[in-house]
């Protein structure tokens, strides 16, 4: 049974650099799109202020899972550019869902981070690495979620392992050797995070 | 010569028992595709043995085999393009394909928007796969179990309301096998065509399909809708015919090893009798082509006026939920997912509660507080850093499985899925609450811990608020298991033939003004201990 899940281990690990890359592309245009929502609303400038408190609000209150389903169904799955017909992948349209929490939480971190930076308080970088690298975590486990809707990743990997052999032993085995990654990237990112602001704490 | 041939024949009515014959005069797509000197012809790669990739990655199958034929008889190339059943009649209307031979159940609906041909050229029916030793071997059997289904199948509706199952929608087929296996469904009901396939290629599985076979819909060859009555659709439609009367099909059920349909056989006799098929006025003779689409679920009333109104001026359409099932569905979910997020937020504030005093209490106790405080840091890392869909499958399947086996009463959805989402969100109200704990404890050394929980507790407020949000947009993911709540139901009205941009931004909007609804009921909460400690 264990020889069995190891022959999928190489088919298991490149469906997790894809959960990776999701997360990371997500946390990424996230962060940009977050971090100039949040610098406007830091300004004095009160209309574009509240509009982007009206976009970060939306961002925030709308569930990434509901969002997945909405941009596998409303994307269309086939796009023309100059008279060729490409693919939308699902995993691009996992990333889209999974942006829109990361723009709300970005906007409401950097908001503070800008609020502190004009207040000329000191330790408003570490603040913010250290919530956004939480928050990183969070997106890692929600892109597990991808799957529901068909994207390949490591959970739908992982019930295609499973189909192969039907005992309960064997799906708790694959689940748990799932987790196992999820968990080893997770404590990875902590303490990447832990080593980065302790050592900008020393110098 | 040939073109006096297909003259008198084009007089006498195609199709008869004489061979399809390439019109001389083709207009449309056809003078396109011969001008061309290919036929594209859309096929699946996933359906074996009626369309999938060989060894090589070179697509093969009934399918492109009935392909090959048609380019054949035109005298032309073929290029075989890979279809999914949710772009297979896109390409066709985009022109990307000429023919599309794709394991297309013949419906009212796609008759609507696609050319589709008659007759049809094969047909699959709805059956139970089950354990070999199963007790439910008829539809009878199973009115009132629990039954696995696939979302999005256009007959799931049917098989409840007609066959009175309980279904279980999965969102997809691994996930609807695993729920059989793991004992969560007594059958899982889905195309016969690929069910006995699987039982076929898997025999050391234990697993059979019923014999019962129902909801028989046949399956069509379909062209782009301009073309259905342009010399493209009439030269394959005859060609369809052709197969039937000289066994072509039937030869290639054999040559498949799929074993001659009845369905098939049927049309092959009826198709052999001299002058039975001949293309009238008002098309084919109804026994020459097969079994009548699928209807669509039409309900007779028509939509109050105000539905109609709506959609005209604003683009809204709810015109499904004029119907009492749709709506009572669309209820269900709501209140599901009302109860689980409510469950699970009071299921979180207790776990949180408990676990934080613990930890705030046993932290005075030296080494052996520490050693008793380990599996509480164990649970809370856990919980945090494994993906929660992951717990739940883990939860429902894997537990469910083995508790199945040893005859303990198993939880079900929505235990399962408040179970998972309470310790979630609990282990991180459970770190918040041992802060809020030790801060006040700062303050005063020797108070107990329950005296101390109400400043805590407000202390925490926010970081407890904002996990309890996170729970109830996180309740979604309860549909991966079947639970019926708002996100699968919708899903499934879609699927139904529901508007979906207009259930899709429906959803997006009942989400944002549930979560503004909780923070305005948490605020409520707050005002009411603040005042009642004044």
């Amino acid at each position: 049974m264990i020889e069995l899940l190891l022959s999928h281990t190489d088919y298991l690990i490149r469906g997790f650099a894809i959960n990776l890359l999701i997360s990371v592309l997500s946390m990424g245009l996230g962060t940009v799109l977050g971090g100039a929502l949040g610098w406007l609303r830091a300004q004095r400038v009160t209309a574009l202020g509240s509009v982007a408190h009206m976009g970060t609000n939306v961002c925030r209150n709308v569930p990434s899972f509901v969002l997945l389903f909405y941009m596998a169904s409303m994307i269309p799955s086939e796009v023309t550019i100059s008279g060729t017909i490409m693919a939308v992948p699902l995993w691009i349209k996992a990333t889209l869902a999974l942006t829109f929490p990361v723009v709300g939480f970005t906007s409401d971190q950097s908001r503070g981070y800008f609020a502190q930076r004009m207040a000329g308080l000191t330790g408003a970088r570490e603040t913010f690495v250290v919530a956004w690298v939480q928050y990183f975590l969070i997106i890692l486990m929600a892109s597990a979620t991808a799957s529901v809707i068909g994207a390949d990743e490591i959970v739908g990997r992982a019930n295609i392992v499973i189909s192969q052999n039907e005992s309960p032993q064997f799906l708790l085995l694959t689940y748990l050797y799932v987790s196992f990654w999820f968990l080893a990237a997770g404590l990875a990112l902590t303490s990447a995070a832990r080593l980065l602001t302790g050592r900008r704490g020393v110098t | 010569m040939i073109r006096v041939l297909a003259l008198v024949l084009g007089l006498l009515g195609q199709g008869a028992l004489a061979d399809a014959q390439v019109p001389a005069a083709a207009d449309g797509r056809l003078a396109h595709i011969l001008q061309r000197g290919s036929l594209i012809v859309g096929v699946k790669t996933d359906y074996p043995p009626w369309g999938m990739l060989d060894a090589e990655g070179t697509i093969i199958g009934l399918e492109p085999d009935l392909a090959q034929l048609l380019a054949e008889r035109l005298g032309v190339g073929l290029e075989l393009v890979p279809v999914t059943a949710s772009n297979r009649l896109a390409r066709l209307e985009q022109g990307v394909v000429d023919v599309v031979i794709a394991t297309m159940g013949d419906t009212a609906t796609r008759r609507a928007q696609s050319g589709l041909l008659q007759p049809s050229y094969y047909s699959s029916g709805v059956v139970a796969y089950v354990p070999a030793d199963s007790p439910y071997q008829s539809w009878a059997d199973l009115r009132g179990q629990p039954v696995c289904m696939t979302q999005g199948a256009y007959y799931n509706r049917t098989l409840e309301e007609t066959y009175g199952v309980a279904g279980q929608y999965f969102p997809a087929n691994r996930e609807a096998k695993m729920a059989l296996s793991f004992g969560r469904c007594v059958a899982w009901a889905f195309d016969d065509t690929a069910l006995v396939q699987r039982v076929l290629a898997n025999p050391e599985d234990g697993y059979t399909v019923m014999q019962d076979r129902i909801l028989v819909t046949p399956w069509a060859v379909a062209v782009a809708r301009s073309d259905r009555e342009a010399s493209l659709g009439r030269f394959v439609s005859a060609m369809i015919g052709e197969w039937h009367s000289a066994g072509t099909l039937l030869a290639l059920e054999r040559k498949w090893q799929i074993g001659e349909s009845a369905y098939l056989q049927g049309l092959n006799k009826v198709w052999s009798t001299p002058g039975a098929c001949l293309r009238g006025a008002d098309g084919l003779p109804p026994a020459c082509q097969g079994a009548p689409p699928f209807a669509a679920h039409e309900d007779p009333r028509a939509p109050p006026d105000w539905m109609t109104r709506l959609r005209d001026h604003t683009g809204i359409d709810v015109l499904v939920l004029h119907e009492a099932y749709t709506r009572g569905r669309l209820a269900q979910g709501l209140g599901m997912t009302l109860a689980l997020s409510a469950t699970a937020i009071l299921g979180a504030l207790t776990v949180g509660l408990l676990l934080g005093m613990m930890d705030a209490a046993l932290q005075r106790r030296g080494v052996w507080g520490q050693v008793l405080l380990l599996p509480q840091k164990l649970l809370v890392t856990l919980a945090r850093m494994t993906p929660p869909i992951l717990q739940m499958y883990i939860v429902f399947f894997g537990l469910g499985g083995v508790l199945a086996q040893s005859a303990i009463i198993t939880p079900g959805a929505f235990a399962t899925a408040a179970l998972i989402l309470s310790l979630y969100a609990g282990s991180t109200n459970a770190v918040l609450i041992s802060h809020a704990l030790a801060q006040e404890r700062a303050v005063y050394p020797d108070a107990g811990v329950w005296s101390l929980l109400p400043h805590a507790f407000q202390r925490a407020y926010d970081g407890l608020v904002a996990t309890c949000v996170n729970i109830v947009k996180a309740a979604g993911m309860a549909s991966a298991i079947a639970l019926a709540e708002l996100v699968s139901t919708v899903n499934l009205i879609v699927s139904e033939g529901g508007d979906v941009a207009t259930f899709m931004n429906g959803l997006l909007v009942f989400y944002f003004l549930l979560m503004l609804g909780v923070l305005w009921l948490f605020r409520l909460l707050r005002r009411w201990i603040v005042g009642s400690e004044a």
